[in-house]
C-alpha cells in the first residue's frame, strides 16, 4: 500500500528552566494508506507529541515529516493550516466543537474551507451526521445541549468532510462512558472501512483492538510494533495478542 | 474574615495581569474626574479668586470730564450714598488704538497709569514679573502679554496714536481685576514717571479718574452705575463714563477658558462614559473568567458571600488604589493644564487642593466600581457549584443561531465574523454607542474648524462686518463722508453710532445705530423677524430678550440720562459683543435719547477689494486729507485677524485634539475589547486553526465582526450629528449670545470623518487581532 506519510529522524525536544527534554528521539516512520494505526504507550512517553507532530499541528525540533513530496516542517503557520484543511481530520478527547457554533455550523465550518459550494457542503454535512447517527433534530443544537457521545460524533463528522488524507484521533473515548466510548469506536470503524486512514493515540486496550497497526511508544522512540488484521467485532485472538504484546513492551 | 482575607490575596495572585488592567482603568477615570473639576473648581476659577485677592469691589466706572469738573472730591459727594468704599486713581486713556497682539492686531483702549495703581485700596494691581535693570522708558504689560502673546522682560513694546509713537522698554509684566485682559475692551500699562508725564501732556489720550468701588449692603451695581452716569450728566453733560462690572470683567476674562474648559469637560464625559462602560465589561469578564474557581470554592464548601466578600473587598483595594493615584496624577498635570487654560485669562495659575474634586473623583469611582462588582455578584450567588464549574453554562441554555452557515449569503469568513458579532454583541452595542458620541465630538471640532478657523463666522462675532472704521471730529464729519465717498475702491459708506443705553434702570444694552440699517452687511444677524425701519422701531437681542421675557411686538422703554423712549420690538439679533446684550435701530431712532450735535461722526465702510491693504489705502488717505480731524481709525481686516487668530487657533487644535482623542480611545477601546474577546474565543481560534483556518482569516473574522456596529453607528452618528449640532451649539453658546446658530458643517467634512473612523477602526481592529497569530493549535488544545 501507499505511504501517506513518511517521517525521517524526527526529534522532539523541549526545554524546561535550562534542562532540555528529548520527547521525540530520532522517529521513522512510515504511515501507509487505510491503515488504522494506533500509538500506545505509558504517560509521558511522547504519543501525542507524535500525533501533533505527524499532522502539522506542531513544529518538530529537528528531522522531517513528509506527505508525499512535500516536507510540512518547512511550511509557515499559514501553509500548515491551508495544508491541514485539505489533508487532516481532527478528533479529540475534550471534542472541541465550538461553542458558539450549532451543530451542523460546526460541520460547515471545516467544509465550507475546502469547497465553497454550500448547498453540496451542506447536503455532504447532513449525510454524514446522519452516518454518525446524528439526527435532525441535534443539529441546529449547539454544544452545551448535547451529550458529550453526541459531541464526539458531531467531531468525527467535522474531521471527515473533507475526505483527509489521514484522521488523528487524540484519546477519542477518553472521556467518554463505555457505551457511548463503543459507539464512536464503530463510527471511526467504519469510516476506516471504507478506505480512509486514522492514526488514533489511546491508553485504552479495548479502543486499540480496532487498529490494524499498533506502535508502541516508549522513552521518545517507536519501542515496537505489531500487525493485526482487519477489526473484527468479538475477536478474542487478536485481543490476546495485542495483550501479549503490551505485555512484552512492559505496558 | 481571614478566610475572606485569604481568598483575595489569592484572585490578586492568580489574576495579577487583569486586576493591573483594571487598576489603570480606574485610575484613568478617577484622573479624569479630578481633572475636569479641578478645571472648574480651580482654574476655572482663577479670575474669581483673583478678583478676592486683588479686593477688586463690585465694579469700576472711568470718567472723563474735559473740563476737569470731575474731581476726586466732586465723585466722593456723588457716590456717598451708595458706596461703602472706593479707591479712585488717574489715567490717561487712548481710545481704539491698532496695537500689535500676538503676531497680530487688535482694537483696543489703552490706560496709562503710574505705579499708583500698584497701591489702590480696591482694585489692586500686582507686579507678577519684573527686571529692575530694564531703563526707562519702560512699561508695565499685563500678564496676558506674555501668557497669550508670548512678549518677554526687556523686549520693545510700542504702539502708534495720531502719528505719534510710543515706545516702552517691557520692565515687568502685572495682574490686576480690571483692563488685563483683551476681551475687557482695555489694557491697563503702568510706565515711568517721566513718561507718564509726557502721556498726560499729550492731547490724544483722555484724562479719566477711574472709580473701583463696593457697595453699600443691598444696592446692585447696574442701578448705580446708572444713577451715576445720571448724576454725572447733571453736573458736567460733555463728561462720558465707561462702566464695568467685576463680574463681567471676569465673564469676559474667562471667555476663551470657558470654551476650553467646557470642550474638555464634553471630552472628560465622553471618556468617562467609555471608562465606565470598560469598567463595567473588565469586572463582568473577570468573573466570568473566574467562574470556574468561584464553582470549586463553592464545591469545598464556601459560601457565596465569602466569595462574594473576597471578591468585592479586591475591587475595592483596586478602585481605591487607582483612584488614589489617579487623583495624585491629576494633581501632577494640574499645574501645567491649568496653566495652559488660565493663560488665556492674562493670570498666573496656582494649583490648590480642591477637597471637592478629590472626593468627588475618588467617591465615584469607588462607588462606581463596587456597585458594578456587587450587582455582577449577586447574580453568582445563584449559580450552582456545577454551573459554575461548567463554566457558568447552563446545560439547557438556548442560543439562536443568527447566521446559518448552510443558508447564509455571506462568505464563510464573513458568515463567522457575524458570528463572532452576535456571540460579542455586549461589546459591539458598546462600541456602538461609542463610536457614535466619537463621531459627534469630531463633527463639533469640524463645525469648530470650519466656522471658528476655515471660514470665520464673523457675523456671529460682530453686529456688523465692514473694511474699516474712521472717526472725524464734528467740525470735518460730514465733509469726511463725501471724501470717502469719493475715494476709489470704497464703497457704502455708512455712518455709525453705538451708545449705552439703560433698561428699566438695571441693565445696560449697547445700542448700535446706523444712517440707514438696510445697508447693513450682516444681514444675518436678525434671526427672528426683522430689522428696523422706522424711528421707532428697534431689534435686541435674544439673550437680552430671554432674560426679560420680551417678545417681538412687545414694547422696549430705554433710558440715557434724563431721556427716555419705547421702541416696538420688530426682531431678535444674536452677537457674541457686549455679553451678547445689544440692539439695532436706526439714527432717528436713536435721536429720541442722544442729540448728536457736536457729537464726532463714526464712518464704517466697505472696500471693493477686501484686503487689509485696501482699507489701510483709505485710512491713510484720510490721515493726509484730515489730519488731527481723525479721531481714531480701524482697518477691520487687521482686527479681524486678531480677534479670529484666537478662535482659529484654538479650533484648529479642538478639530486636531477631538479627532486625535477619537482616534485614541477607539484604539483603546478595541484593544480592550478585542484583548477580552481574544481571551474568551482563544479555544475556538485554537480549534479553528486545527481545522486549518490561517491566521489571516481569523484576524479578519475578529476585525470584520466589529465593523458591522461601528459602519452603522458612524451612518447614524453623522446623519444624526449633521442635524443636531447646531441645537447642540445654541445650547453651548447661548451664554454667549448665540441664540440660534446657523453653522455650516461641510457634508464631505462628515463624510470624511466617517470613513476616518471606519478606516481607522478597522486598521486597529486587525492590529489587535493580530495577537491571535500567537495563539498555537496544539499548544492550546494541551493546555486545556
Amino acid at each position: 500500500m501507499k505511504n501517506i506519510i513518511v517521517t525521517n529522524k524526527l526529534c522532539k525536544t523541549f526545554s524546561t528552566g535550562g534542562v532540555q527534554h528529548h520527547v521525540l528521539r530520532n522517529i521513522d516512520l512510515e504511515v501507509r494508506e487505510g491503515d488504522f494505526t494506533v500509538i500506545m504507550g505509558p504517560s509521558g512517553a511522547g504519543k501525542s507529541t507524535l500525533l501533533y507532530a505527524l499532522s502539522g499541528m506542531d513544529k518538530p525540533t529537528l528531522g522531517t515529516v513528509s506527505y508525499g513530496d512535500e516536507d510540512i516542517t518547512k511550511m509557515t503557520a499559514d501553509q500548515l493550516a491551508m495544508f491541514r484543511r485539505k489533508n487532516c481530520g481532527f478528533v479529540f478527547q475534550q471534542t472541541y466543537l465550538i461553542d458558539s457554533m450549532s451543530v451542523m455550523d460546526n460541520v460547515l465550518a471545516a467544509g465550507l474551507l475546502v469547497n465553497n459550494d454550500r448547498r453540496q457542503v451542506a447536503s455532504q454535512a447532513a449525510e454524514i451526521l446522519t452516518k454518525v447517527d446524528i439526527g435532525e433534530e441535534l443539529r441546529e443544537k449547539f454544544p452545551s445541549q448535547i451529550s458529550g457521545g453526541e459531541a464526539q460524533r458531531v467531531g468525527i463528522a467535522r474531521a471527515v468532510i473533507n475526505s483527509p488524507k489521514i484522521i488523528f484521533a487524540d484519546e477519542p473515548t477518553g472521556a467518554l462512558n463505555s457505551k457511548t466510548g463503543k459507539d464512536v469506536l464503530d463510527v471511526l470503524t467504519a469510516i476506516n472501512k471504507n478506505g480512509q486512514s486514522i492514526m488514533m493515540v489511546t491508553h485504552d486496550i479495548v479502543s486499540a483492538r480496532r487498529g490494524n497497526r499498533i506502535l508502541y511508544v516508549k522513552d521518545g522512540e517507536i519501542a515496537g510494533e505489531l500487525m493485526l488484521g482487519a477489526y473484527v467485532s468479538g475477536d478474542r485472538e487478536r485481543h490476546m495478542k495485542l495483550r501479549d504484546f503490551l505485555d512484552g513492551m512492559g505496558w | 474574615m481571614n478566610k475572606i482575607r485569604l481568598l483575595t490575596r489569592a484572585h490578586f495572585r492568580k489574576n495579577r495581569g487583569i486586576s493591573i488592567g483594571l487598576l489603570c482603568l480606574v485610575l484613568i477615570a478617577s484622573m479624569l474626574i479630578s481633572l475636569s473639576m479641578l478645571l472648574y473648581t480651580d482654574a476655572y476659577a482663577t479670575a474669581s479668586k483673583e478678583a478676592v485677592r486683588h479686593n477688586a469691589g463690585d465694579g469700576i466706572i472711568r470718567i472723563t470730564s474735559k473740563d476737569g469738573s470731575m474731581t476726586e472730591e466732586r465723585i466722593a459727594e456723588l457716590i456717598k450714598e451708595d458706596v461703602k468704599d472706593y479707591s479712585i486713581y488717574d489715567s490717561h486713556v487712548f481710545q481704539i488704538v491698532s496695537i500689535e497682539f500676538a503676531d497680530s492686531k487688535i482694537a483696543i483702549n489703552i490706560a496709562i497709569c503710574d505705579r499708583s495703581v500698584l497701591d489702590l485700596k480696591y482694585g489692586r494691581n500686582e507686579i507678577v514679573e519684573e527686571d529692575t535693570s530694564v531703563k526707562a522708558p519702560y512699561v508695565y504689560l499685563p500678564y496676558q502679554f506674555k501668557s497669550s502673546a508670548g512678549y518677554e522682560l526687556g523686549e520693545k513694546y510700542s504702539f502708534n496714536v495720531a502719528g505719534v509713537d510710543h515706545e516702552y522698554n517691557i520692565r515687568g509684566f502685572i495682574e490686576g481685576p480690571y483692563y488685563g485682559n483683551n476681551n475687557n475692551g482695555c489694557f491697563q500699562f503702568i510706565v515711568d514717571d517721566d513718561s507718564y508725564a509726557k502721556v498726560a501732556a499729550e492731547d490724544t489720550a483722555d484724562h479719566s479718574k477711574a472709580l473701583v468701588y463696593e457697595l453699600k449692603e443691598g444696592r446692585k451695581a447696574h442701578k448705580f452705575s446708572i444713577t451715576l452716569s445720571n448724576k454725572i450728566a447733571a453736573v458736567d453733560p460733555d463728561a462720558t463714563t465707561d462702566i464695568s462690572f467685576i463680574e463681567d470683567q471676569i465673564y469676559n476674562r474667562s471667555f476663551l477658558t470657558t470654551i476650553l474648559a467646557a470642550s474638555m469637560a464634553a471630552i472628560t464625559v465622553v471618556i468617562l462614559i467609555i471608562a465606565a462602560l470598560m469598567i463595567t465589561n473588565s469586572i463582568s469578564n473577570y468573573i466570568k473568567e473566574n467562574i470556574k474557581d468561584i464553582g470549586i470554592l463553592k464545591a469545598i464548601g464556601y459560601s457565596s458571600s465569602d466569595i462574594g466578600n473576597s471578591l468585592l473587598l479586591m475591587f475595592l483595594a483596586i478602585s481605591f488604589a487607582g483612584s488614589v493615584l489617579g487623583v495624585l496624577v491629576s494633581y501632577s498635570l494640574m499645574p501645567m493644564i491649568g496653566k495652559t487654560v488660565v493663560s488665556q485669562m492674562g493670570l498666573m495659575y496656582r494649583v490648590s487642593f480642591s477637597p471637592l474634586a478629590t472626593a468627588a473623583a475618588m467617591g465615584v469611582v469607588i462607588l462606581f466600581s463596587l456597585g458594578v462588582a456587587y450587582i455582577r455578584l449577586r447574580s453568582l450567588r445563584k449559580t450552582e457549584p456545577m454551573t459554575a464549574l461548567r463554566g457558568g453554562v447552563e446545560s439547557h441554555s438556548f442560543r439562536k443561531n443568527h447566521i446559518k452557515l448552510s443558508s447564509s449569503p455571506f462568505s464563510l469568513n464573513t458568515g463567522l465574523a457575524l458570528k463572532t458579532m452576535f456571540f460579542n454583541r455586549w461589546q459591539n452595542i458598546v462600541t456602538f454607542f461609542i463610536t457614535g458620541a466619537l463621531v459627534f465630538v469630531c463633527v463639533i471640532g469640524l463645525l469648530m474648524y470650519e466656522n471658528f478657523s476655515r471660514n470665520p463666522k464673523i457675523e456671529m462675532f460682530s453686529t456688523e462686518y465692514f473694511g474699516g472704521l474712521i472717526s472725524f471730529d464734528n467740525e470735518t464729519g460730514e465733509e469726511a463722508k463725501e471724501f470717502l465717498e469719493s475715494l476709489d475702491g470704497t464703497k457704502n459708506v455708512r455712518w455709525m453710532a453705538d451708545v449705552l443705553m439703560y433698561y428699566n434702570n438695571e441693565d445696560a444694552l449697547m445700542c448700535n445705530a446706523f444712517e440707514d440699517v438696510s445697508k447693513m452687511n450682516n444681514v444675518n444677524v436678525c434671526y427672528n423677524g426683522s430689522l428696523p425701519r422706522y424711528d421707532n422701531e428697534i431689534a435686541v437681542s435674544g439673550k437680552f430678550a430671554l432674560d426679560y421675557g420680551l417678545e417681538i411686538g412687545d414694547e422696549l422703554r430705554l433710558d440715557h440720562g434724563n431721556e427716555s423712549f419705547t421702541y416696538l420690538i420688530t426682531g431678535f439679533i444674536q452677537t457674541t459683543n457686549n455679553g451678547g446684550r445689544e440692539a439695532i435701530m436706526s439714527r432717528a431712532a436713536m435721536e429720541h435719547l442722544i442729540d448728536f450735535e457736536g457729537a464726532p461722526f463714526y464712518y464704517y465702510y466697505d472696500c471693493d477689494e477686501e484686503t487689509s491693504e485696501a482699507a489701510q489705502k483709505v485710512i491713510d488717505a484720510c490721515e493726509k486729507e484730515y489730519g488731527y480731524h481723525v479721531l481714531s481709525k480701524i482697518n477691520f481686516y487687521d482686527i479681524v485677524e486678531g480677534f479670529i487668530g484666537l478662535f482659529r487657533g484654538m479650533a484648529t487644535l479642538m478639530l486636531y485634539l477631538f479627532c486625535g482623542i477619537s482616534a485614541a480611545v477607539i484604539l483603546l477601546v478595541l484593544f480592550l475589547l478585542i484583548k477580552v474577546l481574544i481571551y474568551s474565543k482563544r479555544k475556538d481560534y485554537g480549534i479553528q486553526k486545527a481545522l486549518g483556518y490561517t491566521t489571516r482569516d481569523l484576524v479578519l473574522q475578529t476585525a470584520v465582526s466589529f465593523m458591522p456596529s461601528i459602519i452603522l453607528s458612524v451612518l447614524i452618528s453623522s446623519v444624526v450629528s449633521y442635524f443636531t449640532v447646531n441645537h447642540v451649539m445654541n445650547f453651548a453658546m447661548s451664554s454667549f449670545g448665540i441664540i440660534k446658530a446657523n453653522f455650516y458643517v461641510p457634508v464631505i467634512g462628515v463624510v470624511l470623518i466617517g470613513i476616518f473612523m471606519i478606516v481607522i477602526s478597522f486598521l486597529f481592529a486587525v492590529l489587535e487581532s493580530r495577537k491571535i497569530k500567537n495563539i498555537e493549535p496544539y499548544n492550546m488544545l494541551v493546555a486545556e
